[in-house]
Order: C-alpha cells, then structure tokens, then sequence
C-alpha cells in the first residue's frame, strides 16, 4: 500500500530532520566548550522498494552523526601547544629570576663591586685614614651580601619548582588515567560514542599541554600515550604513571616502564612541565655555574694580592673573603674572613712602613682594571653574566610569543574546521525546521488521501 | 575560510590584549622616564647601561681622590714657599755676615736669628695634613725631621689612583726638598752648621756656607715647582673625567632612556589600536544572523 509508504517515509523524514535540529542544538550548545568538534548528522537515502514493478525510495536514513576534524592537523597543533606552553612556562620562570638580578638602578652586584672599587680607591689615597679602611669593609660587606643574595635566589628559584613539577606530574597521571580509562569505554561501545571521543582528545590535548607526547590509534579505537623520551604513559586501560623522586634539594622524574626503572628528567623539554625543567637545568643552572665561577675568582684572585700586603699590626699572609668549601655555592656563602678588621686590612706593601704605605691598596684597587676573571675585567665578567642570563630570558620571552602564534594559528585553522559558527549552525536551523515542518505536510497529505480513500466506502 | 563564532571572539581578545600590553609597557616607559627597566627587556643595552654606570662611579671616585691628592699637594706647595722665604732669608743673613766688618756680637745675634730660622723650617717640613706627613715619604709613624736634621722617614712617595689605570703622586719623595741628592748635608744641617759658624764668629766657615745654602734655597724652589706640575696634572685628570662623564651621561640617555616624543606617538598609536580593537568587538553582536531572523 502505497500510501501507508508514504506516511512511513514522512515518518521517516520527520526523524531525520528532528535528527537535524537536535544535532545542531547540540552544536550550539557546545559553541563554548574547549576540544568540542562540531558534529553533523549524515544523511542517505533509504534502501528502495518494490511497488507495481516499480522501485521507489524509501526516503531518508540517518546514518550517524559524526565529528567533524582532521586527525593530522589535531596532531600537529598538539605538538605546537607542547612547544608554545613550554616556551611560556620557561618564560615564566626566567622572568622571576629577572626580577632577581635585573636591577639596573643601582642594586645590583654590579653598583656593588663599583662601591667596593671605590672605597678602594679612597684607601688608597689615604691609607693611614681609619675611617677609609672602615669603608672598605662596609662595601665589601655590602658586595658579599649581593653575591650571597644571588646565590641564594638561583637556588630557592629553581627548589621552588619543585612544587610545580609535582603539581604537573601529578595533573598529567592523572590525566593519564582519565585517558586510560576512556579507551576502555570506548572500546566497549559498538557506535563510537562522539563526547568520549571528544573528551579523549581534549585530556590527550591538555596532557600535550604538560608534556610533548605521540599517540598511536589503533584499530579497535584504542589510543596509546607515548611521551616525549619515549615513556609510554597510556597502553589501553593502563596507565604508568609517572613518578617525582628527590635529587638532593631538587626532584627529577621518573617512570617504571614494563619493569624498568628510567630518569625522564632530561628527556621532557616541551609543555609546561618541559619548559620548567629547561628553566631549571639548562638556564638558571648556567646562570648559577656562572656566578659562582665569577665569585671564586675573584674572590681568589683578591685573596692573593690581600695576602702580599701587610696590616696595621705589621703582618701579613692573610685573606680578605672567605670561599667556602668546595661543593657549596661560592656565590651564596661567600663571606669576609673572619680575621678580617681595620688593623689586618693590608694596604701596606713595606712591613715597616705600615701606617702610611698605600702600595698594597693600590694593587687591591687596580683589580678593578685588570683581566683577571675569564680575560675580562671582574666588572665586565660579572656584566658579562648577567648579559647572558638576561639574553636567555629575552630569548624565551621572544620564543614564547612566537611559539604561541603559530600555535594560535594551528588552533585557529584547527577551529575553522572542529569549530562551531553560530551563523551556520542558525541557517542549518533553519533549513531542519522547514524541512520539519514539509516532513509533517507528507503525513498530513498522506492521511488526507487515506481519508479520501475511507470515505469512497460511504 | 570557514570562520567559527570561537575564532571571532578570541581574535578579539587577543587583539585587545595585545594592544592593552603595548600601551601598559609605553606608558610605564614615559611615567618612569626609562625604556628598559631590566635585563631581560634589552640585554645588550642593559650591559651598556651597567656599563656606564660604572664609568660614572669611577669618575665620582677619582674627583674624590684627586681631590685628595689636590689638597696634600697644595698644602705641600704652602709650605715649600714657607721654606723659600726663610732660606731666602738665611742666604741673606749668610752673606751679609760674611763681611768682616761684623764683630761677634753681631754675628751672634745672627745666629739667633737662623736659630728661628731652623725651627720655622722643622715645623713647615713636618706639615702634617689629613694625618698624614707631608714630606715624611710613604712612612708616616713620627716627625720625619728633628731639629739636629736626623731624617727619619722614607724615599717613598704617594701615589692616588685617580681615573682609569692613571695614577697622580700626591706628595713629592720623602724629605726630597730638604735632603741633598749628593748625600751631603741635609737643609737642617747646613743651617745647624751656620749657626755654628756664626756663634764661633768663625769667618772662614761663614763664607764657605754661602754656597751651600744657595744649594738648599734652590732645592726648596725645584721641589715646589715639581708639585707645581702635578697640580698641573690633576687639571687635566679633571678634564678627562668630565669628558668620560660626559660620554658616559650621553650613551646612558640613548641606552636607557626613554625618547619621549617618540613614546609618545607610539602611545597614540597604541590608543587608536586599542580603540580598533575594541569597536570591531563591539560590532561582532550586529554581524549575527540572529539579528536578521
């Protein structure tokens, strides 16, 4: 009976337009949400049927309504969020330091070391001048407190992260498991459901985030989580989770993979984990390297000329600062020696002519011009150094915005496919509502004719 | 392109933000005078900038200590034409009484006179300015001098450090205006040794003193005009740090400073952006199909 067709077609019609208007309802809804891709109900013609000798459609047939993406660009726009939010992270963390030793207003080592070079300057003009000697000690007091001041920042700056990689570590386990955990949900759903899809590549994408990473899908829809170094973090339902372990005052990661024990910590260098520990190792590292290498040659090399002078009290072989042992930080525990008054400071060459001889203090003010620390004047090494931390966080700042910029574009080609447009979504909405409302008009028409056809029978 | 509504609205915030930051950094720029304000914003220029600074302090160090050295160089000069004036003195007295015609009396009371003479000398030779001896050499423990003439400092002398690898000696070498470079005797002995002669009224001695004491007045006027020229040369140390100072302020203001009119119309421009920016964001809302259905 053809018209019962008819009515079963509009039937039909009318599901797949309501299929229409729900999906794009849902698309609107989501217009907000992050990792959401626009979804589209795919239509096809129904299987056709036999009436008379003659085949006819049977109308519409919703066959899915699928994600609209590409797998490769998603991908490729993870692995530059990895390196954008590593970059910043570096960043971040390098612009703290900046705070540190940035001062170019009079704070810093360097007005330090001019103020002792001065006072130096002053003794040596007038040696037998109880308060020049006072002086000297007053701004080599003030220098070693810089220093110390150094010292102990490039420490606490990079202990301090420590906190933050345990947070990361323990946002990217958890992740892991979400991960872990969808895919054996996935996995157990005929249809795939589209929100658990979804929602996988968002927790894939905000673990990218933290750290760069591959993913391998396979066949039946599980996605395996490869880190960068090769630590696999999700294999199906499973996760390895990672694992911060204390290096004296620092921590490093690690991961037990099948059995075997590996250190990840020079291995993560993107996302904001990646970026934290190449902040940590590589930058605030040198930059510490740097410092103390500065202050145990100079200190050494003024120790040297100090020892050749002699005192008040007509001795002499003695220190001016006091390094610590080796292993500690020169920098931070730099301290004047503890001998060190007006009467043992040295600025006398001639024993006998202790009051009056400048000979000494002249040779301790000429270290001011003099290449001794790496070829360079101490003033100019410890510039240098301070140049070249600063060059670093200029660097990361400059790749911050540029790694963020391509990965805007990424994320933005992304969303031109992925991404939902309210305009197109309202014209879909209403090209479903009048193809409802013709749908209707079939069943109407269908039931008419059916009306028709009952009332021959009167 | 296909646009979706998302990238719409986070292009403009972004722009938005953007153009907020710039604004925020020129007009920290013009409020603080400075176009950097740390290392991290130019470190090549902040190098620079220490650098400078560092220039400036050892010109603010050297103008002390060559002032230093100035005022115990003047003081020495004061005293070197104390010295003059009484040895001058005393070579008048010299030839005077070498003419027989004084009796001992005469010649006595001449005596007395480079009696005074000797004194006056020892005080101006033991000058002392600061603490520290003038003429004692790098030694400064006692008196250099006592009246027999018994020397007790040093050769040395003291030398200041006044600019960049230059050094200014701020005294002459110890007891050199005094001491005889021939070894013989020294100011305070030849004037001992004429109040000797004149006491004894011993004619021979008198008269072969007088060459002598040419020989002292003559060391005394030499070692001034050597403090003469070192006062010279602490002028032109002076010139040279105004010059240094001088490079050293201009490299700062293109280094550190801010140009203002330059930040200025960057502020401008960064206004007109802003203000771009945040009409299209406005207009986002009419370009809705919304608003035509």
């Amino acid at each position: 009976m053809v018209l019962f067709d008819i009515m079963y077609l509009g039937q039909n019609a009318l599901f797949a337009n309501q299929t229409g208007v729900r999906t794009t309802s849902e698309n609107i809804a989501n217009v907000n949400t992050p990792g959401f891709s626009r979804r589209e109900a795919v239509f096809r013609t129904a299987a056709a049927s036999s009436f008379g000798g003659l085949r006819l459609g049977q109308g519409v047939r919703v066959e899915t309504t699928r994600r609209i993406l590409d797998g490769a660009l998603n991908a490729r726009a993870r692995r530059q969020n990895s390196i954008a939010e590593g970059s910043t992270a570096r960043a971040n963390v390098l612009a703290r330091a900046d705070i540190a030793f940035g001062d170019l207003e009079g704070g810093g080592a360097s007005a330090a070391l001019d103020d002792f070079f001065e006072s130096l300057d002053i003794l040596a003009a007038s040696p037998q001048d109880q308060t020049a000697r006072t002086n000297v000690l007053a701004t080599a007091g003030r220098l070693t407190e810089t220093l110390n001041g150094y010292g102990r920042e490039l420490r606490l700056l990079r202990e301090e992260l420590n906190a933050e990689i345990r947070a990361e570590v323990s946002e990217v386990n958890r992740l892991g498991a979400e991960v872990a955990d969808l895919n054996s949900r996935i996995t157990q759903s005929a249809q795939p459901s589209n929100d658990l899809l979804d929602r996988r590549d968002q927790l894939i994408a905000e673990i990218a985030q933290r750290s760069g990473l591959q993913t391998i899908e396979q066949d039946n829809g599980l996605v395996t989580v490869v880190l960068e170094g090769g630590h696999t973090l999700v294999a199906g339902n499973e996760v390895q989770e990672l694992v911060v372990v204390a290096n004296g005052p620092l921590v490093d990661i690690t991961a037990g993979d099948g059995g075997v024990e590996r250190d990840l910590t020079d291995d993560i260098r993107s996302g904001s984990l990646g970026g934290i520990l190449r902040a940590r190792d590589e930058d605030l590292a040198a930059t510490q390297t740097a410092v103390d290498d500065f202050v145990t040659t100079f200190a050494t090399e003024f120790n040297a000329r100090h020892q050749a002078g002699f005192g008040l009290d007509g001795l002499g072989g003695r220190d001016f600062f006091a390094l610590p042992s080796p292993g500690a930080s020169s920098a931070e525990f730099l301290r004047l020696d503890p001998g060190l008054s007006n009467d043992t400071l040295a600025a006398a060459s001639d024993p006998t002519l202790i009051n009056g001889d400048n000979t000494n203090a002249l040779s301790l003010a000429a270290l001011r011009t003099d290449a001794v620390v790496s070829g360079q004047e101490p003033g100019d090494a410890l510039r240098g150094l301070l140049q070249d931390f600063g060059d670093r966080a200029f660097s990361s700042e400059a790749a911050s915005q540029a790694d963020g910029f391509a990965a805007q574009q990424l994320t933005e080609l992304q969303q031109s496919i992925s991404g939902v447009s309210i305009d197109e979504e309202m014209a879909n909405l209403l090209r479903f509502q009048q193809s409802f409302a013709a749908s209707a008009t079939i069943i109407r028409t269908a039931d008419e004719l059916t009306q028709d056809i009952i009332a021959l029978k009167r | 392109m296909r646009v979706s509504t998302q990238m719409q609205f986070s292009l403009s915030v972004r722009t938005v933000n953007q153009r907020q930051s710039e604004l925020l950094r020129t007009q920290e720029q013009i409020a603080t005078g400075r176009r950097i304000n740390s290392f991290a914003e130019d470190p090549v220029a902040s190098r620079k900038v220490l650098r400078e600074q560092a220039n400036l302090r050892q010109v603010e160090s050297g103008r002390r200590t060559s002032g230093d050295a100035q005022l115990l160089l003047e003081n020495a000069e004061s005293a070197l034409i104390g010295v003059a004036d009484a040895l001058q003195r005393a070579y008048e007295l010299n030839i005077q009484l070498a003419n027989d015609s004084f009796d001992a009396p005469q010649r006595r009371s001449g005596a007395d006179e480079i009696r005074q003479i000797r004194e006056q000398i020892l005080s101006l030779a033991n000058t002392e300015r600061n603490g520290r001896y003038l003429f004692s050499g790098l030694g400064n423990t006692a008196d250099p001098f006592q009246l027999d003439g018994t020397f007790n400092g040093d050769a040395g002398r003291l030398t200041v450090p006044v600019s960049r690898n230059t050094t200014v000696d701020a005294t002459v070498a110890g007891g050199e205006p005094f001491l005889d470079a021939a070894g013989g005797r020294n100011t305070l002995e030849s004037l001992a040794e004429l109040e000797d002669a004149l006491r004894a009224n011993d004619s021979v001695q008198i008269n072969a003193m007088i060459d002598e004491m040419l020989g002292t007045l003559e060391r005394s006027t030499a070692a001034r005009q050597q403090i003469g020229q070192r006062l010279q040369r602490l002028e032109f140390v002076d010139d040279v740090l105004a010059r240094t100072e001088l490079a050293a302020n201009a490299t700062l203001a293109v280094e550190r400073d801010t140009d203002i009119s330059e930040a200025v119309i960057r502020l401008r421009e960064s206004e007109s952006g802003l203000q771009a920016a945040l009409a299209i964001t406005g207009r986002l809302d009419d370009l809705s199909l919304l608003n035509f259905i």
